[in-house]
């Protein structure tokens, strides 16, 4: 179980708390999404890796292309 | 007949007989007279003042009145009916106020009961660690809708990327990669603009700089908005897949 901190800014009173059901629910969605984004990322990064393997260049070369 | 220079006082000339000297001192002493009543009365009389550094202002047509030197640093302004001067401190200016700090824990922190009375908010984020690999997410008012949309400019070891974040729950503070455990000098300044207002979209600007996973340092400079009209009372900071093992947060409010 993670926990939350709430920080009330009016009385600066902070406590640290289990996250509630929901709270857990909406964390473990950011983390399902945020593991979705990590594959997409790793397989854009292995097609590039292919890509510039096929053209026979280096990343830094094709940087040069780019700037 | 003779006059003086400045008030045309009568005079005698130099060849009037001396049996009319008396009628003549006597017609120029009533003149003296009146000219002397009558400036005396067109006078600021010196007793309106007081002390060193009081001044003298009008109340109403022909009527002049003391005011009092003000205090060290106060400056002269017109009163709130706009009738009179009066000495005030200066307005304050423009500045940061900070509204809250602390030290990132758990899964996500809330920052919660945020004042209405600045124009906007800027949250800076120090040094941030995680127990693991984690995206990093900035949400408000715990809205986990789809309605945050912007673009970013991402420079990954020196390849910049133009990225468009498409219309999504959150904020992705992290653009698409993760953060590395342990310190690596990561910060993020986020600026919130006129939060509290309730009839427009809240447009979120960020920078930032951490250490990818892969080691790699990246940069972001992110512009978008909250697709709300709602006054923002709260931010939610979070860490998607981990918990914080270190790092600060404060908050400010702009005037």
């Amino acid at each position: 179980m993670s926990t939350i901190v709430k920080h009330n800014t009016a009385t600066n009173e902070v406590i640290e708390r289990d996250m509630t059901a929901d709270e857990l629910a909406q964390w473990q969605a950011d983390k399902a999404e945020s593991a979705q984004r990590q594959a997409k990322a790793e397989a854009k990064a292995t097609q590039k890796a292919a890509l510039l393997d096929r053209l026979g260049i280096t990343e830094d070369e094709a940087k040069l292309l780019l700037l | 007949m003779a006059t003086t220079t400045n008030y045309s006082w009568t005079t005698p000339d130099d060849t009037d007989l001396v049996k009319d000297g008396a009628s003549a001192i006597r017609t120029l002493g009533s003149a003296i007279d009146t000219t002397v009543f009558t400036n005396a009365g067109a006078a600021i009389q010196k007793s309106i003042v007081d002390a060193a550094g009081d001044l003298i202002y009008a109340t109403a047509n022909d009527t002049p009145a003391r005011l009092a030197l003000g205090t060290a640093g106060q400056v002269l302004q017109v009163n709130s009916g706009a009738t009179a001067p009066e000495w005030a401190a200066p307005a304050a200016g423009g500045g940061l106020t900070q509204l809250a700090t602390g030290t990132l824990s758990g899964g996500q922190v809330d920052l919660t009961s945020i004042s209405g009375s600045y124009i906007d908010l800027v949250l800076v984020i120090t040094d941030l660690e995680t127990t693991a690999a984690s995206g990093q997410r900035l949400r408000v008012n715990a809205d986990s809708g789809n309605n945050y949309r912007g673009v970013a400019i991402r420079n990954v070891s020196g390849v910049p990327n133009l990225e468009n974040n498409g219309t999504a729950t959150a904020i992705v503070a992290t653009a698409g990669y993760a953060t590395a455990t342990g310190s690596n000098n990561n910060t993020w300044i986020y600026r919130i603009y006129n939060y509290a207002d309730t009839t427009c979209f809240k447009l979120i600007s960020f920078i930032g700089a951490f250490k990818e996973n892969g080691g790699a340092l990246i940069e972001v400079d992110f512009r978008g908005v909250y697709i709300q009209t709602s006054a923002i009372s709260q931010i939610n900071i979070v860490n998607e897949s981990s918990t914080y093992s270190a790092g600060t947060y404060t908050l400010y409010g702009v005037k």
